[in-house]
């Protein structure tokens, strides 16, 4: 089991920068579309979708595609494993070949499937297309060579017939996010299906700010129980600082029109 | 889309290493990280059809390309096009031809060049030719813009930033240079022959004969304060091309002096213009700008007088008008609210004062769900009110919108129902659709119209792109008349490098817009929004030849690649915020890109910068050009992502000053 996180922009310009710097390497560089899949299938239907995988180099790449299995960490940090997961649902997805080559610049639309059986119950198929490039030896500062391959996951959510979150609220609690103590909700969900939090919550603070929130969009997967920040701001693009105590009030959205009440002060 | 993409590159690590902590909301967006050598891979994938599909892959982009050497491009388009125009025909043939090179030491060149043909005398014909150096360094922290060919005389940033009121510039034919120093000075001049730019598909500049020189000069004496002055010189030059040559030539002399103070939460400009035309005597402009935020609230106002007859340069300013204005804006994540009134009344000479208050409230109630309405009304010389009341709601097909408006002005009065629907992308098209209703009654003759409207395109095939914009409105009364709008684009790009085009362009009767009520600070010059009975098509074969671009794009470094950014200033009619059937686009406006390169829109408003690096970018609108009263959202300055190979795709608003 591997554990692997999320790059900030900074950090991926940085890496593409070492590697295309790096000695003797043809440089690597892969933009995938879409990030992520949401798609519904019907029990013993086929399901075809293409991700784009395209060429940054200048070089032609070869890249190798296989699917895994994926949790979420307590961290938000995704976990991937390659071996067959309990109940995984990987073998319902097909994929188009193991290995492709992009020309330099190039763009490949490689295509996947989904086919639940046929006495599929409804329910969530949950696994991600992981896609490797070359190994490649990048020089650290030290003067070594360290052979690294990069890869990335796209996850791909597959709701099977009627499957649904159902998401309650058993909890809350200030936390430190990003560096800011925020308030937190710990969320879980008893339904079949991931789900995420949206609407707008507001409340004034000790200060007598007016501020409205907003839950991270975190997916809240089947069966678990996930703290999820309410991010304070007076506007979608400034994070306001919270003097607490604070009571937060207002209608959280959820899944297809469902809505859960919050009334809560913190802390 | 297009954050989440790029956040989806690929990055790595050594074994053993960790990045950064995934931002919240975002953990199964994308993943990035490494393996280590030698790990096993436990499940054997299924393949389709035993791993026998064809691959659908592009070509190879790079093969046969010089990586060497600094960042170029150049690019040649040869067009035809066949116009008629209220029954008369217009044909327009040239090539324009552009270039871009960037250098180390000398900053960025961009060459933009026509040469054209027309049959009919109100497009002119000839061409026009810019040289642009834009980014040149030197000693003391100074950056230095010179154009050399056809251009907007350079301005201040005092007198650019106007929040009511406009200083023009001057197209002129001649030379200009700006040097900039970081915060502190600015200082530009330019001298040529005025003229006005021209052509429909290939743009074109026709002299008006004497000349312009203009100069000035920005102090940014701290952080809070700033001050400037500029001037305009105009000598011996024609009121207009054509028919308007006969009527004489136009002299005058204007300065403009202004005086800025600001914090993050409160500024204030005070403005000050003299102007003296045809030897005649000195008028005088003065006008004062303010704004203040208040916890949540923005509050601008500001007082102004302004005297008959100013001009800057051979433009026309606003004048004869004084009074004062207010504002106020709040914004929350649920509410937008806004409002405000000004009043004026002429300086001398008959007319009467006028009073105009305007409204308009947004609430989202759920993230799904969001509606709003709004009303003003103007009182004085001439009476007219409307009130709109729109609902937003996304659907499992996209995001729909309803919206209803009236507006009167005691002679003419309408009513619409438009029903907007953006659909979900579907294979990478685009596609947006409206319904219309409208009934207006006008000199006691009541019209009824039904329409539809269509605006998209995409991907047809990996080389072939369609963009259509698209309506048709079918009117029933005595004085009906059947509005029709279209523009059909398809783009095909055959061989490396080569792209054909075929458009086809028709607007029938769409002369009568609905009435729009808006405040009586006037834009000095009218706006024809819509052109008379025209219908048209136009072919262009196009050959981009790029060296080293490709490994060092446009603002890039080696082995970034490239994509390219496309899109459209347009003028939206109806401050939706998207550009839908039946808006146009502004013509003739430069486009910079990270205020190093530049390219000028077409007749339809359309730009493309070719070859861009991947990664973040700045789009900003010199909006010498826009037609009054039309402003530019945000300054005029657009961020965009640009991914390797791709089309950003930008539509830039020009929203109408209300």
């Amino acid at each position: 089991m591997i554990h692997l996180r999320s790059l900030t922009l900074t950090a991926i310009a940085a890496s593409a920068a070492i590697l295309s710097s790096g000695a003797g390497a043809q440089g690597f560089a892969a933009v995938v579309s879409p990030p992520r899949f949401e798609l519904a299938a019907k029990p013993g239907e086929h399901l075809r979708d293409v991700v784009e995988i395209t060429n940054a180099g200048t070089q032609p790449a070869t890249f190798r595609i296989r699917t895994a299995d994926w949790t979420l960490a307590a961290d938000a940090g995704v976990n991937f494993s390659e071996a067959l997961a309990p109940a995984s649902c990987r073998p319902w997805v097909a994929i188009e070949r193991r290995e492709i080559v992009i020309p330099g610049g190039g763009r490949y639309r490689y295509r996947f499937e989904v086919q639940p059986p046929a006495d599929a119950p409804p329910g969530e198929c949950r696994f991600a297309l992981l896609i490797e490039g070359d190994e490649q030896a990048v020089r650290t500062a030290s003067g070594l060579n360290v052979p690294v391959s990069g890869r990335i996951g796209v996850i791909a959510y597959v709701t099977v017939g009627q499957a649904a979150p159902d998401l309650q609220i058993v909890g809350t609690t200030l936390g430190d996010t990003e560096g800011r103590r925020m308030p937190v909700l710990n969320v879980r969900n008893t339904g079949n299906a991931h789900g995420r939090l949206a609407g707008f919550v507001s409340g004034v603070d000790a200060k007598g700010q007016a501020l409205d929130f907003s839950p991270s969009t975190l997916p809240i997967l089947p069966g678990e129980t996930r703290p999820i920040a309410l991010v304070a701001g007076t506007t979608p693009d400034n994070i306001s600082q919270v003097a607490y105590p604070i009571r937060i009030r207002g209608t959280l959205e959820w899944g297809a029109g469902r809505s859960t009440e919050l009334d809560q002060q913190f802390p | 889309m297009l954050l989440l993409c790029a956040s989806a590159a690929f990055g790595a690590n050594a074994p053993g290493t960790s990045s950064s902590a995934a931002p919240a909301g975002n953990s199964d967006v994308a993943s990035n990280g490494v393996s280590g050598p030698g790990e096993q891979t436990s499940y054997q994938d299924r393949l389709i059809d035993g791993g026998n599909l064809s691959p659908d892959v592009s070509e190879d982009l790079y093969g046969g390309h010089d990586p060497n050497g600094w960042p170029r491009a150049f690019r040649i388009q040869a067009t035809t096009s066949r116009l008629t125009r209220n029954d008369r025909r217009a044909d327009e043939s040239g090539v324009r031809m552009g270039g871009m090179l960037e250098t180390p030491d000398y900053g960025a060149l961009t060459l933009d060049a026509s040469l054209r043909a027309s049959s009919d005398f109100t497009f002119g014909s000839g061409g026009l030719f810019t040289l642009w150096q834009l980014g040149l360094p030197m000693n003391g922290g100074w950056f230095g813009n010179n154009a050399l060919g056809v251009f907007n005389t350079p301005s201040t940033d005092l007198a650019r930033q106007q929040f009511r009121f406009f200083i023009p510039s001057i197209a002129t034919a001649g030379a200009a240079t700006e040097w900039r120093q970081a915060g502190n000075l600015q200082l530009h001049a330019a001298i040529g022959q005025p003229g006005v730019f021209t052509g429909l598909y290939v743009p074109g500049f026709e002299r008006l004969g004497g000349w312009v020189a203009s100069g000035g000069l920005q102090w940014n004496i701290s952080r809070e304060w700033a001050a400037g002055i500029q001037m305009a010189n105009v000598d011996a030059v024609r009121f207009g091309p054509g028919p308007l040559a006969g009527l004489g030539t136009f002299s005058a002399q204007s300065w403009y002096a202004g005086t800025a103070w600001g914090t993050p939460t409160a500024r204030a400009q005070l403005n000050v213009i003299d102007s003296t035309a045809q030897g005649g005597p000195h008028r005088t402009g003065v006008w004062l700008d303010a704004g203040v935020r208040d916890s949540r609230v923005w509050h601008t106002f500001g007082a102004f007088h302004l005297a008959p007859n100013l001009v800057w340069g051979n433009q026309q300013l606003t004048n004869n008008l004084q009074g004062g204005y207010y504002r106020a804006a709040f914004q929350s994540r649920q509410w937008i609210l806004d409002g405000g009134v000004d009043y004026v009344t002429p300086v001398s000479g008959p007319g009467t004062s006028q009073l105009y208050a305007i409204g308009n409230a947004r609430y989202q109630y759920r993230t799904g769900l969001g509606f709003g309405g709004g009303a003003n009304v103007r009182s004085g010389a001439s009476d007219a009110w409307s009130v709109f009341g729109f609902v937003d709601q996304l659907n499992p097909l996209g995001v729909g919108r309803a919206q209803a408006n009236f507006a009167s002005d005691g002679r003419v009065s309408n009513a619409q129902l438009t029903l907007d629907q953006s659909w979900n992308n579907i294979s990478s098209v685009r596609l947006s659709t409206a319904l219309l209703l409208g009934r207006e009654n006008l000199a006691s003759y009541d019209t009824n119209s039904v329409g539809a409207a269509v605006y998209g395109g995409g991907q047809l095939r990996s080389n072939l792109t369609l963009d259509v914009n698209a309506r048709y409105t079918k009117a029933f009364g005595e004085a009906a008349a059947d509005t029709a709008l279209a523009n059909v684009a398809l783009n095909w790009a055959f061989a490396a490098g080569w792209t054909a085009s075929a458009n086809y362009y028709e607007s029938r009767n769409a002369a009568r817009l609905p009435l729009t009520v808006t405040s009586p600070i006037p834009g000095p010059v009218p706006v024809q929004l819509q052109r008379l009975d025209d219908r048209g098509v136009f072919f262009s074969l196009r050959y981009e030849w790029q060296a080293g671009t490709r490994s060092a794009a446009l603002g890039g470094y080696p082995g970034s690649g490239s994509g390219s950014v496309a899109g459209v200033l347009y003028l939206d009619a109806n401050d939706s915020g998207r550009f839908e059937a039946g808006e146009s686009g502004a013509g003739n406006v430069v486009i910079l890109l990270d205020g190093r390169f530049a390219a000028r829109t077409d007749a339809e408003g359309r730009f493309e910068f070719p070859s861009v690096a991947p990664g973040d970018h700045v789009l900003s609108v010199v909006p010498d050009n826009l037609p009054l009263p039309w402003v530019v959202s945000s300054e005029g300055r657009i961020d965009v992502q640009v991914r390797v190979r791709d089309r950003t795709r930008v539509e830039i608003q020009a929203r109408r000053l209300r």
